[in-house]
């Protein structure tokens, strides 16, 4: 996860984690018992979640705009407006939000993704008040100036190449994704094209966050150790007087429906190469949903999981395999293979055998152990993520933009439904191969020199 | 710098929360065979973590044998006595578990998240790998190549670059010179005996078990001692590495076609039980470990626009380990990046920090203390570390107490001490002849300013260490032991620098 203001990478491993995330325990009772909604009349959204295993409280505020909802020449404008949010508002100095979150013991931060932007803080419970209403302070109150904007520009294109351009298998994901998409905005990088990020003017910024910076257009969560109906009156009463706004609008592009497989490929200095593949696949809205949670599951959740019993440990043809799938996006997205081989093991194999293991459910269903396995893996892992108080918020943010924060409790009676003949039909209907694209990343050699020592002739100690 | 009143009036309720957070209920007993447990029941959850630390990690990896402690460690877990390595993987993904072993610079590590009610298979699991691990000659093979693999495929992250060859410059062929998984070279020629030989220095009195989860204490100390007081092996110990001694100030150039210039400047540190640790952790969150309100930070990306991050910290380590600041900034501006850190550390170093400063890093220190226990994971990790470096059972009722006595003589102090601005090693990943035009790896670059006469470099401090984080950007107080099984959606959680 992000260290600093950032966009989620899109990395495989990043949507693993998310994928990690389930729901709805066999102990623990649903969230539909223990959250509490709230809808203001200025339309923000309020969800309150009590958590009293420490006198701790995670508050995030999510804000339904990303790359999703951006356009071509103006890429990144929602992630640089992040890093905005923390340059001052009318009423605090630059750079002053984190000084009192810091001065209160809080850790703050925020991320960027293809649907939304999320700023978060933890605090000690007596301490919550100073986040909400500093949150509320800058979802209509920042002041954009170029004295600030210039020098996080900067800084915006020094987290990109530290992200994408020097880091070879981000920047072949970057391009395989614009591959995958022909129309639908998830074709362009969260950090934005390095071009775009040039190009941005104030301008630019302002009008994105007048159109997508209101009360209408954001979901509160706060988690921990306090009473619901106060804290719900704390965030209503802070964010209560601002005023609702226009509603943003709507992403209409729609994605062509695939017209047959695709392949790229990323030249780039490179020790290893790398293969990703993906599929188009519908989300959590689609019935065939839960069929797709459980063919990844089957490919890649732990040691046990085909892509690591095969590929890894008996064929030793990859150093790691990995297949996840987008579940909770707003729009449909993908399925995803991804693998690094061994040295010496050629791309070709390695692609090969990513494939082989897509035909293998395709020509037979899953065993009932696999099932069972990935679903006590799920079950498990919801058991887990309660033991943070961020991943619970997480949880509720990322459904509640998807869809519905409700929808955590379908997900695990969802997966017990499911048979192994499920499985094979949904690789056979959404793994095909015109509805596919491959990327891989090419290695151009690395000039091989050793370090080179400078002894300075000052003191020595 | 202005005030903000909504930050003061607050801090004045400060103390009764961070009291209210208390301490843990702990229990320390030991088992009869030397393994020293810490135990404590905590019921929010249904789960349990289990870890076993068994001391000495890849400090002890004989020479030219680097990597041997992580080989060894990773290879716990694929065969134990009966079982294969597939067979564990059903066990552990049918229970849903997470289960991992492997090394860090300072230890072993064997540890397992499991559900309360699987508690028992879960320390089963954990006692089998240290008890009777078989090191199948196949496993043994299959991990040295994707060991070597990763090696080369780490070659293609400017961040891990500039840390290995960092780590090297620092500590040369002594203890900590190498990241745990060793190079290619030394894994190379890592064989099976090898493995045998290490895991037979694993010996239950250099042994900590820390479970902490839902099951009552006296369960946890029958379950323990049933199956963890069953490992009794006749261990010969391996043989200490000679310690290096602080190396002169120099700057290392990899040559590498990036964008992006990675740097890491610093220098030996201190261990974690150095008294000055409080004093070092206040100095450092205010010069690069409290995350947006450090000084580096302002002054690299806020106010220059340099890097978008920069960071630094002093590993938590049982010898002295590295203090170091990391940051990223495009090529062209390497040297004067690496001119801002020199001439902060410099002033760090002459004039302390100020009133101001001082009350705000103790405010956040304090404030912060009850986020370091608001989970299972995060008091196993906490009570693991506490009783790994000796850090006294009041650690946590005290830490607040302690945080507030520092004062600005102490930080001063701890500046004199403990930075060296004339004897920094820099190491820069980037292209070689754009660096040296700025005059990188010049004597006027890394020269640094001229020594200041109080402040005496430690001629020969025992070099030896290892901040075990992959992440550069440590804080001060890196989780140096989190736990080694921790649930997947609980170990990621974002947090800014200096937590």
């Amino acid at each position: 996860m992000p260290s600093f203001r950032t966009p989620v990478a899109k990395s495989l491993a990043a949507l693993a984690l998310l994928l990690a995330l389930p729901a709805a325990a066999r102990a623990a009772k649903p969230y539909s018992e223990q959250v509490v909604e709230r809808t203001l009349d200025n339309g923000l959204e309020i969800l309150l979640l009590e958590d009293h295993k420490a006198p701790v409280t995670v508050v995030q505020v999510w804000y339904r705009v990303g790359s999703r909802n951006e356009t071509p020449g103006v890429t990144g404008l929602s992630h640089m407006l992040e890093h905005m949010m923390f340059k001052g508002t009318k009423a605090h100095g630059p750079e002053e939000y984190s000084k009192i979150i810091s001065r209160n013991g809080g850790n703050e931060n925020a991320f960027t993704s293809d649907d939304m932007t999320t700023y978060f803080a933890t605090l000690a419970s007596d301490r919550a008040a100073v986040e909400i209403e500093l949150e509320a302070d800058r979802m209509r109150g920042i002041q954009l100036t170029k004295e600030n904007f210039e020098p996080e520009r900067q800084v915006v294109m020094e987290e990109r190449r530290m992200r994408i351009d020097d880091n070879p298998i981000a920047f072949l994901l970057e391009t395989l994704n614009a591959a995958t998409f022909l129309e639908h905005p998830y074709r362009q990088p969260t950090i934005g094209w390095a071009k775009d990020i040039e190009g941005w003017t104030l301008e630019d910024l302002q009008r994105h966050y007048d159109l997508y910076y209101r009360p209408n257009n954001a979901v509160v969560v706060v988690v921990g150790d306090f009473d619901a109906k106060a804290m719900g009156d704390l965030v209503a009463g802070k964010f209560g007087g601002i005023p609702r706004g226009e509603d943003p609008p709507k992403v209409r592009a729609t994605e062509p429906a695939p017209r047959g497989a695709k392949r790229i490929e990323v030249e780039k200095p490179a020790k290893l190469p790398f293969v990703a593949i993906q599929w188009h696949a519908p989300n959590l809205h689609h019935p065939d949903s839960p069929a797709l949670e459980m063919l990844a599951g089957v490919l890649s959740n732990g040691k046990s999981s085909r892509l690591y019993r095969d590929l890894v440990h008996r064929d030793r043809l990859a150093l790691e395999a990995d297949a996840s799938y987008d579940r909770t996006s707003i729009d449909d997205k993908t399925f995803s293979m991804g693998g690094q081989p061994q040295p010496g093991v050629p791309i070709e194999k390695l692609e090969g055998a990513l494939l082989a293991q897509v035909e293998a459910i395709r020509k037979a269903p899953p065993t009932r152990e696999e099932l069972d396995r990935v679903r006590a893996q799920m079950e498990s892992a919801f058991t887990f993520a309660q033991d943070s108080m961020f991943y619970r918020g997480m949880l509720l943010g990322t459904y509640e933009m998807a869809g519905g924060w409700r929808q955590i409790d379908e997900y695990l009676p969802s997966l017990a439904k499911v048979t192994p003949e499920d499985v094979q039909r949904v690789a056979r209907q959404w793994l095909t191969p015109a509805n596919r694209t491959t990327g891989v990343l090419v290695p151009l050699p690395i000039d091989p020199s050793a370090p080179v020592e400078r002894v300075p002739s000052g003191p020595i100690h | 710098m202005k005030h903000s009143t909504l930050a003061l009036a607050l801090c004045a309720t400060l103390l009764p929360t961070a009291a209210r957070a208390g301490a843990p209920a702990v229990e320390r007993p030991k088992l009869d065979n030397g393994i020293q447990l810490v135990l404590s029941t905590q019921s929010s959850v249904p789960i349990v973590a289990i870890s076993c630390l068994v001391d000495g990690g890849a400090r002890l990896d004989p020479p030219g044998k680097e990597g041997l402690a992580e080989l060894t460690g990773s290879l716990l877990s694929d065969g134990t006595r009966g079982r294969t390595s597939e067979e564990i993987s059903k066990i552990v993904d049918s229970m849903g578990a997470s289960f991992s072993t492997g090394a860090s610079q300072d230890w072993v590590e064997v540890g397992a998240t499991v559900l309360a009610r699987d508690f028992e298979t879960g320390v089963d699991l954990v006692a089998r790998s240290l008890r009777e691990p078989t090191f199948p000659p196949d496993e043994f093979a299959r991990a040295k190549t994707e060991t070597l693999g990763s090696l080369q495929a780490s070659e293609d992250e400017p961040q891990v670059v500039a840390a290995r060859a960092f780590r090297k410059a620092l500590f040369g062929q002594a203890p900590y010179g190498t990241p745990v998984d060793g190079s290619l070279d030394s894994v190379k020629g890592l064989t099976r005996d090898d493995v045998l030989a290490y895991h037979a220095s694993l010996a239950p009195g250099k042994t900590l078990c820390a479970i902490v989860g839902d099951v009552e204490t006296a369960r946890m100390k029958e379950v323990a001692a049933r199956l963890l007081g069953a490992w009794s092996p006749q261990a010969k110990p391996l043989a200490q590495r000679a310690p290096a001694t602080s190396p002169t100030a120099r700057t290392l150039i990899v040559d590498r076609p990036v964008a992006q210039a990675s740097i890491v400047i610093g220098q030996i540190g201190v261990p974690r039980t150095d008294p000055d640790w409080f004093s070092i952790v206040v100095m450092n969150h205010v010069l690069g470990g409290g995350g947006f309100t450090s000084r580096l930070m302002k002054r690299i990306r806020t106010q220059g626009g340099l890097a978008y991050g920069v960071s630094s910290s002093f590993g938590a380590t049982r010898l002295p380990g590295p203090f170091q600041v990391v940051l990223q900034t495009k090529v062209p501006s390497a040297a004067e990046a690496s001119r801002i850190v020199r001439e902060e550390l410099q002033k760090l170093h002459d004039e302390g920090a100020t009133e101001e400063e001082l009350a705000a890093a103790k405010d956040y220190l304090t404030g912060n203390f009850p986020m370091k226990l608001d989970s299972t994971a995060k008091i196993a990790g906490l009570l693991a570390q506490m009783q790994y470096f000796g850090l006294g059972d009041d650690y946590i009722e005290r830490y607040a107490e302690r945080v507030r006595a520092v004062t600005l003589d102490d930080v001063k102090r701890a500046a004199r001490a403990h930075l060296h601005p004339d004897a920094l090693v820099q190491v820069v990943v980037g292209p070689r002849a754009d660096l040296e035009k700025q005059g990188i790896g010049s004597a006027a670059d890394a020269g640094a300013p001229a020594a200041s006469p109080e402040a005496p470099a430690p001629a020969a401090s025992p070099a030896r260490t290892a901040a075990p984080s992959s992440r550069p950007a440590a804080p001060a107080e890196a989780p140096a032991l989190e736990p080694a099984a921790a649930p997947a959606a609980g170990h990621d959680e974002p947090t800014s620098p200096g937590a």
